[in-house]
């Protein structure tokens, strides 16, 4: 009978054997045009009958008839189908054609053979007619044929080749995915197949309707992933990589790619440093390595940027997380935190595709913080001054409007509630074109995307960006044999966003901080010239938080433009070995305005001066690389060897930042932004005026490196990869690292043993991998000791006028000059699995990473009278296991899939290169004058929480007499009932508020992260859910300052211990600093796990009931984002990326949430 | 195949330049290329001078005043270390760091001028003698704060790093006085009649001189010895530190101001009834202060006086005192037992209770989370402030400081006071004649009381104490003295309920004195963690006394 094994597209095959499926992943070779002409070319080419209008000139002698075929396909967009044991296709024949039909030539090489062929639009099948058919349809009966192919989104398919199995009868599907056919035999199976997606066999039996949802390739063990410098089919990948499609990016509607990464791929931990639009996130791969810069390296369309704010998730094709240090290792000396390389859409050779996806939204606060209103207050500051021995409050004399308040008919200012905004909007558009010929390929979009903050009313944070790409590639010679010499190709993408905020900074400034801690009777009101009311005698030292919002941070704008891009050129001179030589630049500029204007809110708050600041940059950097790749085949061995160069530059001569800020705008009294230019405001006061000037620091970087892919039958492989770095940051003679990595892998499952076993397990490799990656991002010139000339060298000699500065100069810091690389090395093992005919796939990594050498600026002495340089001075280990499960099938129309991913990490430090083994955190983070409250120590995790462990709240006296030491000794002889049970952790016999008794009291650093999601399709309707989940993490919060009692207190507060009983946690209110708050314990840490349905999404396409629409897609959907939090953590978002440093998170000061949004949208492709 | 190699060529040829990682700073200089010149030299010279600047608890001079028994912590209610420092406890056990760090820069940046002198051409041997003048006397300066406030100290007096165990007082106080007498004979003997007000702010020889009095009555009394032994291996005698100060005296060209209380800030204030009613004008920051032979200067430009910003009384924005956070409140014993004939009395301190009709007053202690409260600030650091031109606006509080209308300092920061610091006074100066005995001594000490109208009293060591705990009240150099006479324990002794309010709360005060931690503070825990052992903490500090709210705050 017929195997369809046996039955091969060459042109299907040819793909493979290139590792570059042409069709699908054309991406990769890029060219420019314009878009005009690559539309009239495009139009051209779809006209209907193909063969007809295709002229081919083709010279060749002694050629196989393979040969001639294959040149026919490199020629023309035609492809063979035919049975290899029915034509001879090793037969030699000559052949000289010019501008000639296909039909002509296919006559000229056949000519006196059995050999038939049929056309069927872009499609030639060959029979030998001498075989006979196999399939004698006379004797079948006969019957007609229709139905409509779509692909797993719903989306109608056109040009799908429907073929009758072992015939020549076949026929392509119409622009709505439609086909037809008659006279086809009962008991014919129809083949599905479509470049890029699983070919489908149907038995037609009794139906004459037959609809066929086609699958997507990738779910298959043929799917191509991204590498670095090339691309390599999943099955054959050797490292722990994880893929996400820019398809499940975009619809998670996230503003930032990096936000729908988090439940997609099991070990990358995403967190926000604040949900103010437009923020950053803080990614972490495998666990937090290093208390230096800790971020992956994103490689964007082969160059390294900064990070990717500037994409919009619409342009991204797909997102390759190389997380073990073999898979990073071709990045070698930047690759310790990880590799995450953003693949964007590229140009199909098909008609154009215009796409559209667009969404508006509303954003709330899903949980904002209660805090007290006026009567509770009052309650609350009663109670604590009673406990402090103080005097009542004499309210009347200190609050206006007393009355109201103590009646109760006024129940003071919700100061975050007034600051919301309700329904905050946003909306993001991008329309998308995409086609190509075999001569050129090109992909273009544009998007827009605004989003507005939900704190801050009335001036709501605004975060505006508008992207625009082009990528395409241009087949510029071609040889005798069509192969393509030389290629020229582009990825071009400009960006501009506006941004502008609030502070959502430090506890000093965080504006959403004095919110939740102004007391409730100071009022929310103007004086009638316009100023805000200041601060009342209550709490002269707070403040109008909205007003200081608004005055002191709120009028601000930034503008950014960033434009990145690269051209290439490949060259192709033999069969197999491909040259490829990139020049990339990134460009950035920003332009930033503030006005502030005078303001008097309260003591702490008010300026006579109004100040204006402008500042700007522009900073280039540009790479250049060269690689070259040959792939050859010893018999069953298969060598696919990379080498390459490439070379960087950025800062130094190439960019420079300016600023100045000045009083005195000539439109001060506008109150306006709009007039914050340095040209209103000219005098220049010594003393207020500043200017500032200075170049990106240069870093150079010039790498040499190596990888060789070699497998034998698919079944054993090995990857082997060197790169070697030579960075400008470290001294001449320090400047080369080395990395190395190995790893191999084996599939059990093409072992002839294994074959009785493919009925429930289709695919099973083993992988392992070990190698060496750098970190080198340090600020340079750490190896010589510079000199600073800047404000901590000045000195005011002249007495009388005071009016010059004698500008100093000293050396800064200790030259360290052997200072080098931070190392990561890991070790992987981990296996892939597809079990159930490909309906579930299992993939498991266990992996151990330990970082070393950290470029740290470890503290010297202090008495060595100047700075410490950075040394390579830690290590740190993370270990962890990742499960990623998944299922997928269908019953009937109905298409389910499910995906479940588990990661844990345990992080732990295990050395310090100083005697206490410590790298302390900031001092001041929850408060002021409070002490650090996370480290890195050697054995613990990185930022982990430092304070006191708490045991309840004594309940009476007897609680106090029997809290005692192993002598009997009291442990807190001064304690009243009501206040915190401190432990006495080192065990001495007694507490003592100092750093004795202190310990490790939470960990930001989760121990299990999970990310589930589940999608369904049912004749057109589509459902899907993502959800993340973290767990075993803890946050330390705190909105208040020590030692302003006045401030207001969250809610919480309400249950603290007011005499026997109320609670054994928050102690009794005291109004005079005591050790029960002053102490930083375990009562301000709280576990953050939480489980968040971060996306939900149910869609219709419309196409299934308006048919004749002039589109392949026409979906509406309704989505919504982090539609729920399910956490005990009491603060408005348990993800709190927050810190002072890199390596600290998980501290919430006064966090702005992550907003809930709720979204509209359609998706329409053309 | 040649493709290839052509190919390969020129992928070398483009990126093969071994130079393409050498990178430059723009911005910086290194010590390839400095100091090369007189003026790298001079901005290195300024940089040994700006670590005089000092922000928080690292200002010897707060925290000589806090710990002595005239003053208290103060503060607010969680200013813990204020009150912890004044009773000799802590709540931090690197709580001075900070002072710490500035100091041992100041000491590195010295060295660095010194280390450098010699590699530069020089306009004319007196200017490089005046930059090796400045150089030691300003490493002396520094290396003496370590020696008073920390004790046991390492002395580097090199730039390189080194761990180095610390330094026994002989040698530390020996290379101190090395450094002075380097001063002293290398600084030019200009009078102050000769000295520009725009180098107002460089060491002189008459600061050398009265600074190595200081010195010299530190070491020889709190060590009890009779000399200093000088690093060449000679002896310094009293007898020639006795003429230094004769010398100083002499020919400095320095002299006392008529009116004591002219040397202070709010003189300046003429809407202030204290100063009206005495006819007080001040003489200010180079407008006639021919008493001051050293002293921080500060200006807009540069970083701000906190001192003024710590004195201040919380939540105060009035004239003629202005905004601060009330640390080193008046021990009330001090105003009590100070005889009200003396103008120093109050020109000194501030009774909270007269400012009500001499100037105005806004202060809730109770509301405003202060402790410590005496009711009596310190009113030679206090912030001056002003009122605008417009007047005074009692609803609310527009005073400003008067450093915006002297020098243009921004009023929008409560930090803007850049009056000066003095660090050294002529009066000071007589007073240790005295107290050394000098053949001058009974002129030296009437010319210190004539001057505000007090009679001649013998020249003795007791009257001599008396003189300077009054005369030089809230200087920072009480402390000092307290140790050097053995004072200490006596005098901490007397400070014993003194009554307070602690945020409105009747209190009382009384400072535990601990005799074994020898009034020196506690060495930065992480110094001695870092040093691997090598520095030892100072006695009494070892197993740290830690801070207490209850213990302090009664």
């Amino acid at each position: 009978m017929f195997n369809p094994n046996n039955y091969k597209s060459m042109q299907k095959k040819w793909f493979n054997d290139e590792g570059l499926n042409r069709a699908l992943f054309k991406w990769l070779r890029v060219m420019k045009l314009t878009v005009f002409f690559l539309l009239a070319t495009l139009i051209h080419l779809s006209a209907s009958v193909y063969s007809q209008q295709t002229k081919l000139s083709i010279s060749l002698k002694d050629a196989t008839v393979r040969d001639v075929l294959k040149t026919v396909e490199n020629q023309s967009e035609f492809f063979f189908l035919y049975k290899n044991e029915n034509i001879d296709v090793n037969r030699t024949v000559n052949v000289d054609v010019k501008e000639k039909s296909v039909e002509y030539l296919l006559d000229q090489i056949f000519k006196g053979t059995s050999i038939s062929y049929e056309v069927v639009n872009r499609q030639i099948v060959l029979i030998d007619k001498g075989q006979g058919n196999s399939f004698p349809q006379s004797q079948q009966q006969q019957k007609s044929v229709k139905g409509k192919v779509t692909d797993s989104s719903g989306a109608t398919l056109p040009g799908v080749s429907v073929v009758v199995k072992g015939t020549t009868t076949g026929v392509i599907t119409d622009n709505n995915g439609n086909y037809s056919m008659a006279n086809i035999p009962e008991n014919a199976t129809l083949q599905f197949s479509f470049v890029g997606l699983k070919m489908q066999e149907i038995l037609i039996g009794n139906q004459t309707t037959v609809n066929v949802v086609l699958d997507d390739e990738s779910i298959g063990l043929e799917e191509v992933i991204a590498i670095g410098y090339g691309i390599q089919k999943k099955k054959l990948v050797t490292g722990a990589t994880v893929q996400i499609k820019g398809s499940d990016i975009l619809k998670q509607n996230t503003a930032n790619a990096l936000g729908a990464l988090q439940s997609r791929a099991p070990g990358v931990d995403i967190t926000q440093t604040s949900g103010q639009p437009g923020s950053a996130y803080k990614v972490t791969i495998r666990g937090v390595g290093t208390t230096g810069n800790s971020s992956p390296l994103y490689v964007v369309d082969g160059i390294v940027r900064g990070g990717i704010n500037d994409l919009d998730p619409s342009s991204i094709a797909s997102m390759d997380v190389l997380k073990d240090a073999a898979s990073a290792a071709i990045y070698g000396a930047r690759a310790a935190n990880g590799v995450i390389l953003i693949t964007t859409k590229q140009g199909l050779e098909s008609k154009p595709t215009l796409t559209y996806d667009g969404y508006i939204g509303f954003s709330n606060v899903y949980k904002p913080m209660k805090t007290l209103d006026a009567q509770q207050y009052t309650q609350i500051m009663n109670e604590a001054a009673a406990n402090s021995g103080l005097n009542p409050f004499n309210y009347a004399s200190l609050v206006p409007n007393w009355d109201s308040f103590s009646n109760g008919s006024n129940r003071g200012v919700d100061w975050l509630g007034e600051a919301l905004v309700h329904n905050a909007p946003t909306q993001r558009h991008s329309i998308n074109l995409r086609g190509g010929s075999s001569t050129a390929i090109y992909a273009t979009g544009f998007s827009n995307f605004s989003e507005e903050g939900t704190i801050g009313n009335p001036v709501s944070p605004k975060y505006n960006r508008s992207t625009f790409y082009i990528n395409s590639e241009v087949n510029v010679i071609k040889n005798s044999q069509n192969r393509k010499l030389l290629k020229i190709g582009e990825n071009l993408s400009y960006a501009y966003y506006t941004q502008n905020g609030i502070n959502v900074g430090n506890q000093t400034s965080s504006n959403v901080r004095n919110l939740l801690n102004e007391n409730p009777f100071q009022p929310n009101a103007k004086n009638t010239d316009g100023t805000y009311i200041t601060a009342i005698p209550w709490e002269p030292s707070g403040a109008n938080p909205i007003a200081r919002m608004i005055l002191t941070q709120g009028m601000n704008n930034n503008k950014y433009h960033s434009v990145n891009g690269n051209a290439y050129v490949v060259i192709e001179p033999i069969k197999g070995l491909t040259l490829r030589s990139t020049f990339g630049i990134n460009v950035g500029a920003n332009m930033n305005n503030r006005f502030t204007p005078t303001y008097n809110l309260g003591t702490q708050t008010t300026s006579t001066l109004d100040v204006t600041n402008q500042s700007m940059g522009m900073g280039l950097g540009w790479s250049f690389e060269n690689t070259a790749k040959y792939d050859f085949k010893i018999t069953d061995n298969m060598f696919d060897v990379l080498v390459g160069q490439s070379a960087e530059a950025s800062g130094g001569q190439l960019g420079a930042s300016l600023a100045g800020s000045n009083i005195n705008n000539i439109f001060a009294s506008f109150n306006s932004l709009e007039y914050a230019y340095l040209d209103n405001s000219k005098a220049i006061d010594p003393s207020k005026t500043t200017l500032s000037g200075s170049p990106y620091s240069e870093i150079k970087l010039k790498s040499y490196f190596a990888r060789a892919n070699y497998n034998y039958k698919e079944k054993y492989l090995v990857t082997a990869i060197f790169r070697a770095d030579g960075s400008s940051n470290f001294a001449p003679g320090k400047q080369w690292g080395y990395f190395p990595s190995i790893s191999g892998g084996w599939v059990l499952t093409s072992e002839s043993f294994m074959e009785t076993q493919q009925k429930w397990l289709e695919f099973f490799k083993l992988r392992v991998s070990w190698g060496q990656n750098g970190n080198q991002s340090i600020t340079p010139f750490q190896y010589l000791s510079t000199v600073a000339s800047d404000a901590d060298g000045n000195y005011a000699f002249d007495r009388g006028v005071q009016k010059t500065l004698s500008s100093g100069a000293y050396p800064n810091i200790l030259p360290s000059p052997d200072i080098s690389w931070e190392t990561s090395e890991q070790t992987n093992i981990g296996f892939d699995s597809r079990f159930l005919r490909s309906r579930l796939g299992l993939a498991f990594d266990w992996y151990s990473k330990v970082t070393r050498d950290w470029l740290v600026q470890t503290p010297i002495l202090a008495s060595y009278g100047t700075g410490a340089s950075f040394i390579n001075g830690g290590d740190v280990e993370n270990r962890g296991v990742e499960v990623a499960l998944n299922w997928k099938d269908k019953a009937g129309e109905f298409t389910y899939d499910v995906n479940l991913n588990l990661a844990c990490n345990k992080n732990k430090v295990l050395n310090i290169a100083n005697s206490e083994g410590i790298i302390h955190g900031a001092a001041n983070v929850l408060s002021n004058n409070t002490p650090e409250v996370y480290r890195a120590q050697v054995g613990y995790p990185i930022g982990y929480f430092w304070g006191f462990k708490t045991t309840g709240v004594f309940q009476n006296e007897n609680d106090i007499l029997n809290y005692v030491n192993s002598k009997g000794e009291m442990l807190q002889p001064t304690a009243k009932p009501g206040d915190v049970k401190f432990v006495d952790f080192n065990g001495d016999g007694k507490f003592i508020s100092g750093d004795e008794d202190k310990t490790m009291i939470g960990n930001p650093n989760p121990e299990l992260t999970m990310g589930l999601s589940f999608s369904m399709g049912y004749k057109g309707f589509d459902l899907s859910m993502n959800s993340t989940g973290v767990f075993g993490n803890s946050v330390i919060q705190n909105f208040r300052t020590f030692g302003l009692p006045q401030q207001n207190y969250p809610i919480d507060i309400l249950g603290r211990w007011t005499e026997e009983g109320t609670s054994d946690r928050l102690p009794r209110m005291m109004y005079s600093p005591h050790p029960n708050f002053m102490n930083i314990s375990d009562l301000y840490v709280q576990d953050a796990s939480y489980l968040r349905i971060t996306n939900f999404t149910f869609g219709y396409d419309f196409k299934k009931i308006w048919k004749n629409a002039p589109l392949q897609q026409l979906r509406a959907y309704v989505a919504v984002n982090n539609l729920a939090t399910f956490t005990k953590y009491t603060g408005m978002d348990p993800n709190v990326g927050y810190g002072e440093e890199s390596w600290a998170k998980g501290v919430d000061i006064g966090f702005y949430p992550a907003p809930r949004t709720a979204m509209f949208g359609v998706s329409i492709v053309y | 195949m040649k493709e290839i190699i052509s190919i390969a060529f020129v992928i070398i040829l483009i990126t093969g330049c071994s130079d393409f990682l050498d990178t430059k700073s723009y911005t910086q200089k290194n010590n390839t290329s400095f100091p090369k010149t007189e003026a790298d030299i001079s901005q290195a010279l300024s940089a040994v001078y700006s670590k005089l600047y000092a922000a928080d608890y690292n200002n010897s001079l707060l925290m000589s005043n806090i710990v002595s028994d005239d003053q208290f912590g103060g503060g607010g209610t969680n200013d813990f270390h204020a009150y912890a420092m004044n009773n000799f406890v802590i709540n931090d056990v690197n709580k001075f760091i900070g002072l710490w760090t500035r100091l041992y820069q100041g000491i590195f940046r010295a060295n660095y001028v010194l280390e450098n002198i010699d590699g530069v051409e020089w306009t004319s041997e007196a200017v490089k003698d005046q930059y090796i003048g400045e150089a030691s006397f300003m490493r002396a300066y520094y290396l003496y704060e370590l020696g008073y406030i920390f004790g046991n100290v390492p002395m580097p007096i090199s730039t390189n790093a080194e761990n180095l165990p610390q330094a026994a007082s002989d040698v530390l106080f020996g290379q101190i006085a090395t450094d002075l007498k380097q001063a002293i004979t290398k600084l030019p003997a200009t009078p102050f009649s000769g000295i520009k007000v725009s180098e107002i702010g460089h060491a002189t020889k008459w600061a050398a001189e009265g600074l190595l009095a200081r010195v010299f009555l530190y070491y020889t009394g709190f060590y009890n010895k009779n000399d200093i032994k000088l690093t060449d291996g000679t002896s310094m005698s009293k007898n020639e530190v006795i003429g230094w100060l004769d010398d100083c005296i002499a020919n400095s060209g320095h002299s006392l101001v008529p009116d004591y209380r002219n040397l202070w800030g709010y003189s300046y204030v003429n809407t202030y009834k204290f100063v009206k009613d005495n006819n007080l004008k001040w003489v200010g920051d180079g407008k006639g202060d021919t008493e001051t032979l050293f002293s921080i200067v500060y200006s807009p430009l540069s970083k701000v006086n906190m001192m003024a910003v710590f004195s201040g009384f919380r939540q105060q924005k009035r004239s003629p005192f202005g905004f601060g956070y009330g640390f080193g409140t008046v021990n009330s014993q001090l105003y009590d037992e100070w005889p009200d004939n003396d103008p120093r009395k109050k020109g000194s301190i501030c009774n909270t209770k007269d400012l009500i009709t001499e100037g105005d007053l806004h202060f809730q202690p109770e509301l405003w989370n202060s402790v410590q409260v005496t009711g009596y600030y310190d009113k030679k650091n206090l912030p001056i402030w002003e009122w605008p031109a417009s007047g005074p606006n009692k609803d609310f509080s527009n005073a400003i400081s008067i450093c915006v209308a002297l020098y243009g300092a921004n009023s929008a920061q409560a930090a803007c006071n850049t009056l000066s610091t003095k660090i050294l006074r002529l009066a000071d100066v007589l007073l240790m004649g005295a107290e050394l005995g000098s053949s001058k001594a009974q002129t030296y000490l009437d010319r210190v009381r004539t001057r505000v109208g007090l009679p001649s009293v013998p020249v003795t060591l007791e009257n001599i104490k008396k003189e300077r705990r009054y005369e030089l009240a809230f200087e920072g150099i009480r402390t000092q003295d307290l140790q050097r006479w053995h004072d200490a324990e006596s005098a901490y002794a007397k400070v014993k309920d003194v009554p307070v309010l602690q945020s409105g709360v009747k209190g009382t005060v009384t400072i535990k004195y601990r005799p074994e931690a020898n009034a020196f503070f506690i060495i930065p825990n992480q110094e001695i963690v870092k040093s691997n052992g090598v520095l030892k903490q100072n006695p009494g500090w070892s197993s740290t006394p830690n801070f207490v709210y209850s213990d302090i705050i009664k």
